[in-house]
């Protein structure tokens, strides 16, 4: 039997037990210890760890399992509308558990109890509902073909070209074009998913003078990311992302020598200050869908506490969104070359974000970063403007302990 | 030029379901008999006699498989008989998701597409990935089912999902063709050609876009039609796409061609429309965008890779979205919903995110941040909108603590604090006494007619003197819009004016007053009487007349009124005449008492001696009367007036030796120690 076949049957008996024994009890931890224990093998595997249950089929990733057809359990869960399941490794051994217990109560088997989270109520690491169409017809990779990157063969020029359009026409004519941001967010999702596994996309500029722009994809790039990571539907990832890419839109206006200013005085500080300000006014008034990014905007420099700048008329926790942007923000500002600093090198800017959790970031949110960057399934790929400047594009591992190099962002 | 469409989608033949059990029957044998036996070859034969019944007129037939049924370009057979709904679901397991057939395939040929079929094992987990290889003969093509397109149904997805809808298995079908289906035959590529010249023909100019654009809606709802429609997109220069664009009757219907384009044309024919819908101004698409599009368009065109499948549906999902943007209407915002709200339970769960401040709700929040940037844009009026539905109270705080010169804060001080808007906050009965008062001081005078219909309409005490506090912030003309309301009003409206004027102490002028203390209601009478009482104008003769009441009620205001004013003298005879009288309650005489305490006259002392004492019935001997509240108050008034007396001295005796009250007690103990009472009385009558 395939590891995938091993696997849901040790997730049904799971579940057959949970009915049988309460919380705590050894033959309950046994077993869920051995399904969390194939469904780290499942990782391992080329293949994406999700599944969907049609009917009396049974497919995982985009393969039907032809052994599981008419499996009872896929026609049971299909009826409770767990028609789709996809984990990710950032799934917990205590999570798994709760998720079980949830799916336990969705089949309608006993009431729930009261610490189980609702049928709908995310866990971390695993999603599932019902399934719909996604996309035309992409052509089956074989597995042996996964390592093959095809990010290797896509450029950012284009998304490069349209952020440093966006940001000039937010300078010169105070409208920021959502529908132009969205496709730049759309084609780093399409990048993203361009191999087996998600990569992160990582721009690599050497002007200094395209900071702004090189800053905001690459945010964009990480909120995407960490948007997947927390459980983020397509569209929320993509509203998410438009978020992260435009959150700096208010320093379209800020002159760039004082951008590059090594101390500045307060009134130079205070008018970088007001971009948080501005740059919300300015996607306020450029249209009715970018209201989440406006809020970002805003609140991106916000404490979990409420304080920050710039300065709220009542204290108020940032929305969540805000607190993605934000340690995606500081964590790109970090890892980027300055004029008058070096970049940090990756292990030094997450032992920062984890620092400030709980203080100067959302402590969840930031504890899914970290995750996310330590565990490595999302790789990190530094991607030039041009295809032709980039021989070297370097794979990046979430150990790099080596500073980034002072050539480039994020690398 | 129609009669080019109309023969491709020629209906099939009559009854297909003869061609589907020649091909169950020749399936059977398949796995039954080996090659090449005569058993096996007359079944295969008999399918090929089929399908040229099947194929007549045609240029192609697509057999759609889904689990329960087979399709005949998109529709569901019309005989669906046990028979096919077999061979239905023996595909399915084979995993089988469409079969092409088209003129000119040969027995041999037939014969290798049925041995494909039979070969694909059943429950052989081993042989999947080679099973989803599509298998394509020069004639027949068999398209395994694709299940890449499957994704996690978002919740607020407007595609249908797998739920119970068998669409979506007619979807999987459809995506097993995939939006490449090549034209595949010389046929669409001749009528492509024909298509384009025809279209640069001014005669035939706008019979030959209408031919397109019903094309397009053919491929956009059927798959039969898709490779046609590519095959005509592709060989139209820009200029024709142009002349197609515009032909149509208004940009909505350019915009619908655009978005069934998007739906039917592969990715390079989805670019081409857009670009012409763009450049006839029916569609918003700038520089940057056709940039970005185009880069998509080269990796949906790409012959092979992961992300090919992602960059067509990003395309033809950013379309899709750019036509809905045009179509929408330019009103306000529509977004009310926190868009990230399935994220908020992840951050809430987290053991260590104990939020340290308020997170609002996502309407209240982008209000906040609209007062903030003052911004008053349609998205901050819509939350504005859903926070005074929501909670009236935050958006009046959220308001009043705007700047008067900020745009939003003025919006709301406009919407909020007005007559209207106070009506209906009263009415929900959901805003608190702080968000009530900011809205009924910023309004002054205005507040006061909501908040006075209100006032008259509180179910309850509390209630109304909620509201009466509120009110009595708005001054005299308060008081007077009260009073206006009063002529012809009903008892309860009556009882509530009068006891909302007695708190403010106003009685405005031109209100007869002294009219409602004569009221057939004695509540209303009442309250009257309490009113006037507050007023020094009118307060003395008020208690004379109350006391002069057949009503007791009235009688006991009166008598409370002179107990702590004192009695003028010509009340002195009723008041002891209620002191006298055996019948009135022992609480009205002891007021009665009260009231005559710093009178001098003697008729008061004999009655107050007369009722403190009192005689045994055998012996006749003075004793004292049974301490009830106005025996008391005799003993004490005549402690402190009439001490000195020998009468009361005996009294008192009477008293100390009984036990009495304290403040009996106290005052004859102070008359037994030599004080004289008059230290103690109170004086006269309190002016």
């Amino acid at each position: 039997m395939t590891v995938s076949v091993l696997f849901l049957h040790s997730l049904a008996q799971s579940i057959a037990t949970i009915s049988l024994y309460g919380r705590g009890h050894p033959a309950r931890g046994k077993t869920v210890d051995a399904s969390f224990a194939m469904l780290d093998e499942l990782h391992r595997l080329p293949r994406a760890a999700q599944f969907s249950f049609l009917g009396e089929n049974v497919v995982h990733d985009q393969t039907p399992i032809p052994s599981l057809r008419g499996w009872q359990w896929a026609s049971r869960l299909s009826d409770a509308g767990v028609q789709r399941l996809e984990f990710t490794p950032d799934l917990t051994r205590d999570g798994f558990e709760r998720f079980l217990e949830s799916l336990y109560v969705r089949l309608g088997q006993v009431a729930a109890a009261a610490d189980t989270p609702p049928p709908g109520e995310p866990v971390a690491g695993v999603r599932f509902g019902a399934v719909s169409m996604y996309e035309a017809s992409p052509d089956p990779i074989e597995p042996g073909d996964a390592a093959t990157s095809n990010v290797a063969a896509y450029s950012l020029a284009e998304e490069t070209a349209v952020t440093r359009w966006i940001f000039a026409n937010a300078e010169k004519r105070g409208k920021v074009p959502a529908s132009e941001a969205e496709l730049i967010v759309r084609s780093l999702l399409v990048l993203r998913h361009a191999d087996a596994a998600p990569v992160i996309p990582i721009l690599r500029l050497a002007n200094f003078g395209d900071y702004a722009v090189m800053h905001a994809i690459n945010v964009a790039s990480l909120t995407l990311a960490l948007a997947e990571q927390l459980g983020a539907g397509r569209r929320e990832a993509l509203r998410i992302g438009v978020a992260g890419l435009l959150h700096d839109i208010g320093m379209a206006s800020v002159p760039r020598a004082l951008l590059e200013k090594n101390q500045l005085t307060p009134d130079e500080r205070e008018r970088i200050h007001r971009h948080p300000r501005e740059g919300a006014q300015l996607l306020l008034t450029s249209g009715n869908t970018l209201d989440l990014a406006a809020i970002a905007a805003y609140e991106h420099h916000f404490r979990p506490d409420g304080t920050g700048y710039p300065t709220p008329t009542a204290p108020r926790r940032p929305h969540v969104v805000s607190s993605i942007v934000k340690v995606c923000s500081v964590f790109t500002a970090l890892r980027s070359f300055r004029v008058h600093w070096p970049a940090w090198s990756l292990a030094r800017g997450l032992r920062y974000i984890e620092s400030g959790a709980g203080v100067e970031f959302e402590p969840a949110v930031a504890a899914a970063f970290v995750r996310m960057l330590r565990r490595g399934r999302d790789r990190q790929i530094s991607v030039t403007e041009h295809p032709d400047d980039m021989p070297d594009f370097a794979l990046l591992d979430a150990g790099d302990e080596s500073p980034a190099g002072d050539r480039g962002v994020l690398a | 030029m129609a009669g080019t469409i109309a023969q491709d989608a020629a209906p099939v033949a009559d009854d297909p379901s003869a061609f589907f059990l020649a091909f169950a029957a020749a399936l059977q044998r398949q796995s039954t008999y080996p090659d090449g036996h005569p058993l096996l070859r007359q079944a295969v034969a008999r399918v090929h006699e089929q399908m040229d019944a099947l194929l007549a007129g045609r240029d192609a037939v697509l057999v759609g498989v889904t689990p329960e049924r087979l399709l005949i370009d998109d529709a569901p057979l019309a005989n669906d008989g046990p028979s096919t709904r077999e061979l239905a679901r023996r595909l399915h397991r084979r995993d089988v998701g469409a079969i092409r057939l088209t003129p000119g395939a040969d027995v041999d040929e037939l014969g290798a597409l049925l041995r494909a079929i039979a070969r694909r094992d059943e429950r052989d987990d081993q042989t999947a990935p080679g099973n989803s290889r599509q298998v394509a003969l020069p004639h027949v093509q068999l398209f395994p089912l694709q299940f890449g397109g499957l994704a996690l149904a978002e919740p607020e997805a407007d595609e249908p999902t797998l739920a119970g809808d068998g669409n979506l298995w007619e979807q999987l079908v459809h995506l097993a063709v995939g939006p490449h289906d090549p034209a595949g035959d010389h046929a669409s590529e001749q009528v492509a050609l024909t298509l384009r010249e025809r279209l640069r023909e001014p005669l035939l100019e706008v019979e030959c876009a209408n031919e397109i654009t019903a094309l397009l809606a053919g491929a956009a709802t059927g798959a039969s039609l898709r490779g046609r429609a590519g095959a005509v997109i592709a060989v139209l220069e820009p200029a024709d796409l142009h002349r197609v664009i515009a032909a149509q009757p208004d940009h909505a219907a350019g915009r619908a061609l655009v978005a069934q384009g998007a739906r039917a044309l592969p990715a390079s024919g989805v670019l081409a429309l857009t670009r012409a819908a763009a450049a006839a101004g029916v569609l918003s698409a700038s520089d940057a965008t056709m940039v970005l599009m185009e880069k998509l368009t080269t990796l949906a065109s790409a012959t092979s890779g992961r992300g090919r499948g992602r960059a067509d549906a990003a395309l033809r999902r950013h379309v899709a979205d750019m036509v809905s943007a045009a179509e929408a209407d330019s009103g306000p915002g529509t977004t009310v919903e926190d868009p990230a709200a399935s994220l908020g339970p992840l951050l809430a769960s987290d053991q260590w995110a104990r939020p340290t401040a308020p997170s609002p709700s996502w309407a209240e929040r982008l209000v906040r941040l609209g007062v903030e940037v003052d911004a008053l844009v349609p998205v901050v009026l819509t939350a504005i909108d859903t926070l005074a539905i929501r909670d009236d109270a935050v958006l009046v705080a959220i308001g009043d603590a705007a700047a008067p010169d900020n745009s939003v804060g003025a919006h709301i001080r406009a919407g909020a604090f007005t007559e209207v808007a106070l009506t209906s906050m009263l009415t929900s009965g959901t805003v608190g006494d702080v968000a009530l008062t900011q809205v009924a001081t910023a309004l002054g005078p205005q507040a006061v007619g909501p908040l006075v219909d209100s006032l008259m309409a509180a179910p309850s005490r509390r209630e109304r003197y909620r509201l009466g506090r509120i009110l009595a912030q708005c001054g005299e003309a308060a008081a007077e819009a009260v009073a206006a309301r009063m002529a012809g009003a009903a008892r309860p409206v009556l009882r509530t004016a009068l006891a909302y004027l007695t708190h403010v102490r106003s009685i405005p002028a031109a209100t007869p007053i002294s009219r409602y203390a004569r009221h057939p209601d004695a509540g209303v009478r009442a309250a009257a009487v309490r009113l006037l009482l507050t007023t020094a104008d009118t307060r003395e003769a008020a208690a004379v007349d109350a006391l002069a009441a057949d009503d007791p009620h009235l009688r006991r205001l009166a008598a409370r009124y002179f107990a702590s004013h004192g009695a003028p003298e010509p009340v002195i005879a009723p008041l002891v005449a209620i002191v006298r009288d055996q019948t009135q309650p022992s609480a009205l005489r002891a007021l009665a008492v009260r009231a005559v305490q710093g009178s001098r006259d003697p008729a008061v002392f004999d009655a107050l001696l007369e009722v403190a004492t009192t005689r045994a019935r055998l012996t006749r001997r003075a004793r004292l009367a049974p301490l009830t509240p106005h025996v008391v108050a005799a003993l004490h008034v005549l402690a402190r007036g009439w001490s000195d007396d020998g009468r009361v001295r005996e009294v008192l005796d009477l008293a100390l030796e009984v036990g009495a009250l304290t403040p009996v007690r106290r005052s004859a103990s102070a008359v037994a120690a030599g004080l004289t009472a008059t230290t103690a009385a109170p004086g006269g009558r309190h002016e």
